[in-house]
């Protein structure tokens, strides 16, 4: 007795006779659905920049990272200050000191960030100068692209070698190749000796040394001759950031708590609270963890907002078709007189609510999709539209309709037809 | 009450006993106390009767919407009393065709969809329905207006549209509840001439009328008083409206 293909036709037909008034009963279904898209958008870019930035820190590294003291960032200035009162900084010293520490670090590589002037040719690159040492390329997990890596030779004699990424190799040196050319840093030369392999990485996240939306964007220098061009004391092995390896995932934890004991007793800050200390110490997966934790509080929340807007939405559906099956009891009438079922009758305005429910779920999509790109275009957060939210809310939209939708139907079909016939 | 002298078997509707009682608050309501009535396949019969006299009643229980309380009734050899309400719609759909007083066509559909749509609820595939309603169109002379809808149309084109309707499954009775009760006695006579055109070509037809001018168009008057038959009159000179061909040709 099923016929839905007519059940279509009709309730398409009885649609299209109310079409602002449908458009109105869609509202709660298509904002519903377009926050509920573009939520699950915005939560699954952040989950994405979180999963670049474990690859892009390594997932068995530890990250040490000294107080920036030129960029503001959102620690209070005031704390800064009183840190750097008692500031040692980080050194390489140190660094050789922790490994001896703790036995579970495989290896080490410091980071010192440059601040310089860089130039292809007569050209200007935007790009950030790092001097670090030949373990980085194993610390880091980078693979080169072509070229060579720096050696201890590089390192000893701060050689003005320098290894680039590949995002600056595309732009500045197109289709040549690089080796043996010449970037200028500061008005010194530095000779290209490799080019690294592209990582997937970029993100707004800034932390105090790596700016991860700039990993692309590195040019590499033996430690030893960063460190040369930045301090006058030849001694100073001052650095901005150590990455620690550990052997297994498992020592991480262990390994991260002997490191935080290591640097405090190393700066003497024993005493000093966590965020007045000159250095950090992070693990890659805490973050994780930390964005996952907070990430779940707001799946919770938005699943208790998306289930009210659709049961607002769906009581906006049932209150439409409750006007609408009393509006067009005549109608009803007539079709029963001349042979519908209630079932029949029950089909149409079940139909029609699907539809309605539907077409608002479709359009919700289109809205979510907007609103995705709005809010990417407007804050710059990163954003992946998931196409299975898209499909849960248009599934959730049509259970929807069933549910709000049933009511009205049932009354419909259960009207008397000579009731029905006589209303005018 | 002794039982009128028909051919049982040549009987479209064979009603024995009709008993209709309405549960109402203060006590039931006896609409239809016992009615016997039998019409003959092919006859043109009219029911008369003031308002009270059971005849809307009578109507609903002829034409399926209302089942009767006790009693028999046997619409085309199928006895109506214990179907239940599926079985009921299904028999409206096959066997009645209803006009109404005030036409009751579809508003948002054209009227071909109209005629077309008892065959909807018959599972007739869309061509095939709309083939068979705009041969009814032609037939009730609007082959030339399919694409009109009906808020386009004059009463008595509305009228036919129904007649349309109600002969596009082929029923075994043509009901109309007061036909002309919403036309000037002109269009009302029009539409009297497309019953008795309907009738010469066999066509069964009950209408329900307190007009005793239009109830002379029918063969025989079947007069309701206070839910039972007073008397039933065989009409003697018949009123014969203005001959009309219907032509069969699509």
């Amino acid at each position: 007795m099923v016929d839905w293909k007519n059940a279509a036709r009709i309730g398409l037909v009885g649609l299209s006779v109310h079409k602002f008034r449908a458009a109105l009963s869609m509202l709660g279904i298509i904002f519903g659905v377009a926050s509920v898209v573009a939520v699950i958008a915005v939560s699954e870019g952040a989950r994405g920049e979180v999963m670049k930035q474990l690859a892009a820190m390594g997932a068995n590294n530890i990250m040490v990272t000294g107080l920036d003291w030129r960029s503001g960032g959102s620690e209070s200035r005031d704390l800064k200050k009183r840190a750097r009162l008692h500031s040692r900084g980080l050194t390489v010293r140190e660094a050789q000191g922790a490994v001896d520490e703790c036995p579970v670090i495989a290896d080490h590589a410091p980071l010192r960030k440059v601040q310089a002037s860089v130039r292809v040719s007569e050209t200007p690159v935007s790009a950030d100068v790092v001097g670090t040492t030949p373990s980085f390329l194993n610390v880091l997990g980078y693979k080169l692209r072509e070229g060579r890596w720096f050696l201890n030779a590089d390192e000893s004699t701060a050689r003005r070698v320098c290894v680039i990424e590949d995002a600056i190799r595309q732009e500045y040196f197109k289709l040549a190749s690089p080796l043996g050319k010449a970037v200028v840093i500061d008005h010194e030369y530095y000779e290209v000796i490799g080019v690294l392999e592209s990582k997937e990485a970029s993100s707004d996240q800034k932390y105090d040394v790596v700016d991860i939306k700039q990993l692309n964007r590195r040019v590499y220098i033996p430690l030893a001759a960063a460190l040369a061009r930045t301090t006058q004391d030849p001694l100073s092995d001052d650095v901005s950031e150590i990455v620690f390896m550990c052997k297994n995932t498992s020592d991480i934890r262990s390994a991260a708590t002997l490191l935080n004991r290591f640097f405090e007793k190393a700066h003497n800050m024993e005493n000093v609270p966590v965020e007045e200390r000159d250095f950090k110490v992070r693990v890659a997966q805490d973050l994780v963890k930390q964005t996952e934790a907070s990430q779940n509080i707001f799946n919770y929340v938005m699943a208790c907002s998306a289930g009210i807007s659709l049961v607002v939405g769906g009581i906006g559906i049932m209150n439409i078709m409750l006007a609408n099956v009393t509006e067009r009891r005549r109608e009803i009438g007539i079709r029963r007189a001349v042979g519908a079922t209630q079932a029949d009758i029950l089909q149409q305005f079940l139909f029609e609510s699907l539809a309605i429910c539907l077409l608002g779920g479709l359009l919700g999509c289109l809205l979510g999709v907007a609103f995705t790109y709005l809010v990417h275009h407007l804050t710059q957060w990163q954003t992946a539209l998931a196409w299975w939210s898209m499909v849960v809310a248009l599934v959730v939209s049509l259970l929807d309709g069933v549910a709000f939708g049933t009511y009205p139907a049932w009354k419909a079909g259960k009207l008397d037809p000579i009731e029905a016939l006589r209303y005018e | 009450m002794t039982q009128p002298p028909v051919l049982r078997n040549d009987a479209v509707i064979d009603i024995q006993n009709l008993v209709k009682t309405y549960g109402m608050a203060g006590g039931a309501v006896t609409a239809l106390k016992g009615v016997s009535l039998s019409v003959r396949k092919g006859e043109f019969v009219s029911i008369m009767g003031q308002s009270g006299s059971g005849k809307s009643t009578m109507l609903h229980v002829l034409g399926c919407l209302h089942r009767s309380t006790s009693g028999s009734y046997k619409l085309d050899g199928v006895e109506v009393s214990s179907l239940d309400d599926d079985e009921l719609s299904s028999l409206r759909n096959q066997k009645i065709g209803f006009v109404f007083q005030k036409f009751n066509l579809l508003s948002q559909e054209n009227i071909v969809d109209n005629v077309a749509l008892p065959l909807v609820y018959a599972r007739v595939p869309l061509r095939a329905r709309r083939e068979a309603a705009e041969k009814m169109l032609s037939l009730v002379g609007l082959g030339d207006r399919l694409h009109h809808k009906p808020s386009e149309l004059s009463g008595g084109q509305s009228q036919r549209v129904a007649i349309a309707r109600a002969l596009v499954t082929e029923p075994a009775v043509i009901l109309a509840d007061e036909p002309t009760g919403n036309l000037d006695s002109r269009t009302g006579e029009e539409i009297m001439s497309v019953f008795q055109a309907l009738h010469k070509m066999g066509r069964t037809i009950v209408q329900v009328t307190h007009d005793r001018e239009k109830a002379e168009y029918s063969e025989r008057i079947i007069h309701l008083k206070d839910g039972e038959i007073e008397k039933v009159e065989v009409v003697r000179e018949r009123r014969m409206a203005e001959e009309l061909i219907l032509s069969t040709q699509g």
